[in-house]
């Protein structure tokens, strides 16, 4: 009988954009069982409410994570607005729903650079960072970072976007959006990315379910569930539909991935043409949050949950925040049984991890 | 425009001895775990199981508070993945969740310090809590030998079958 061995993926390998750890049981190249194991950017964020009053948190918030920190500081914010019943103004809902679809393209995109280089198509991942790079131009031009962005305050934004720059970023949408085609003809009909990745990860509809995936990982396998059709924000003034795929393999997640792309330059564009006049923000005069509350959004990754328990007083009792990637490790280890060893990498990106926010 | 969902929130207070069969409703109910929280409220453990329907857009919050020495029953056999939340919360707070499987045994972060997100009074209470626990069994333990002492005793003949 061929005996099995314990292999370590992680937390260092190429492939991994940040660390994590799996003890793979192999027998035969293929993988019996992986067993997760994390804990290597572990903070401690949750428990910073206790030195951080309620206001400074939304900077810890944005700071969970690069790739998400827009959704964060949004999603905290929006917990926060439900506890003390402050109502945004219709102007900051858009320019908050803008930020975060601008978000969301950057963050598709970093990943379709990580995959296609996961691969070894070094040139298509350089192409896909390329286009990244106008994307984080708009954001420093509009809100001053190119990652974090600090543009959420508990009330609304602190950042406004002038009519010259609402020119540019339609400009600039046509552009993103014409290099984003051109990619797509070689993610959907390369022989190479096909061959690598259709068939493989299969999570069907059930398994998805049964295991709790969200995101893009979910709607690949059919799940049609979007956090943003609850209408948080803008997105209730906006017309979209989950995008989704049946086969639930790799290629699936790439093809959700890339029409999500165009799905937020069309939001950002409808947000942008029915971007109202008025306040960016409400001033908090009184109290202190005292109730609880729990905010659900999507950000790239999936469904995230940002809950907050406050006691009357400026510290919160509670921050708890569930990320998408957290949600997706239990699917990710189910996926990984019955498959060969050299196709770890890819399907482990294929969720599109983000430890930072897993670990907190 | 796209159909707006309302999503319909229930928060039920549950009993610590219910929880087990609350939970496996949601899953009858085919409803998805969303999260597990825990949060420490007026020197108790306050857990918040979030379940989800997802296709009736219905959020499901079962709210157990109990004190910090109450053994806290594991739904990983119900929702194999809380596995995750479960060894999280037992290695951030202590909460002495029982039974679960794939128990990281407090190595999940990895965390030097022990129940990190306790604060110094919380950590005070628990120890106070589990001495006190300590001593009503020790209590229980030694009261053996007394009743058994002050039981009646046998005559002794009897106790000899009777023998003359």
């Amino acid at each position: 009988m061929d005996k099995k061995s314990i292999i370590p993926f992680g937390p260092q390998h190429p492939v991994l954009p940040e660390p994590i750890h799996l003890d793979l049981e192999i027998q035969d190249e293929k993988v019996l069982r992986a067993i997760p194991n994390i804990g290597f950017i572990h903070r401690g964020l949750e428990g910073l409410v206790e030195k951080k009053d309620f206001n400074t948190m939304v900077y810890v918030a944005e700071r969970i994570c690069g790739i998400c920190s827009f959704g964060h500081g949004m999603a905290y914010c929006e917990a926060l607005e439900d506890v003390m019943h402050v109502e945004v103004p219709e102007r900051a809902k858009f320019l908050r729903t803008i930020w975060m679809e601008f978000s969301r393209l950057h963050s598709h995109l970093l990943w379709l650079g990580l995959c296609a280089d996961a691969f070894g198509f070094e040139s298509l991942y350089y192409e896909c960072w390329r286009i990244r790079e106008h994307v984080l131009d708009v954001m420093e031009n509009t809100t001053g970072g190119r990652i974090i962005f600090s543009v959420n305050q508990i009330g609304g934004v602190h950042r406004d976007l002038s009519d010259e720059q609402v020119r540019y970023l339609n400009t600039r949408l046509d552009a993103i959006e014409a290099d984003v085609k051109n990619v797509e003809k070689t993610l959907f009909h390369d022989a190479t990315i096909e061959k690598r990745t259709r068939g493989l990860g299969v999570l069907t509809k059930e398994q998805a379910h049964d295991l709790g995936a969200v995101g893009p990982f979910a709607r690949a396998s059919g799940i049609a569930i979007d956090m943003r059709q609850t209408g948080y924000e803008a997105y209730g003034q906006l017309d979209f539909a989950p995008v989704t795929a049946e086969d639930g393999d790799c290629y699936s997640r790439i093809v959700v991935r890339t029409k999500e792309i165009y799905q937020s330059i069309d939001l950002i564009r409808q947000a942008l043409s029915k971007l109202p006049k008025g306040d960016l923000n409400v001033p908090i005069v009184r109290g202190m949050p005292k109730g609880e509350a729990m905010a659900r959004v999507e950000q790239p990754r999936g469904e995230a949950i940002y809950y907050v328990h406050g006691d009357g007083t400026r510290f919160l009792k509670r921050f708890r925040v569930r990320t998408p990637t957290f949600a997706n490790i239990a699917p990710l280890c189910h996926m990984l049984q019955g498959a060969n060893y050299a196709d770890v990498g890819i399907l482990v990106l294929s969720i599109d991890p983000c430890i930072s926010c897993t670990e907190r | 425009m796209s159909q707006v969902t309302a999503v319909k929130t229930t928060t039920l207070d549950v009993p610590l001895e219910s929880l087990l069969i609350k939970v496996l409703e949601r899953r009858q109910a085919n409803d998805r775990l969303v999260q597990i929280c825990c949060a420490v409220i007026d020197n108790q453990y306050e857990l918040l199981y979030t379940f989800s329907d997802d296709e009736a857009w219905e959020v499901t919050n079962l709210k157990v508070t109990c004190s910090l020495t109450a053994k806290i029953p594991s739904i990983t056999r119900i929702y194999p993945y809380a596995t995750f939340y479960e060894n999280e919360m037992a290695e951030l707070f202590g909460v002495p969740v029982e039974m679960i499987q794939n128990d990281y045994h407090g190595k999940f972060y990895r965390i030097g310090a022990k129940d990190p997100f306790l604060k110094a009074s919380e950590k005070a209470q628990k120890e106070k809590e589990e001495e006190a626990a300590k001593e009503a069994e020790t209590k229980k333990t030694q009261e053996t030998p007394e009743e058994a002492a002050d039981a009646p005793k046998e005559p002794a003949d009897k106790a000899q079958g009777g023998a003359k």
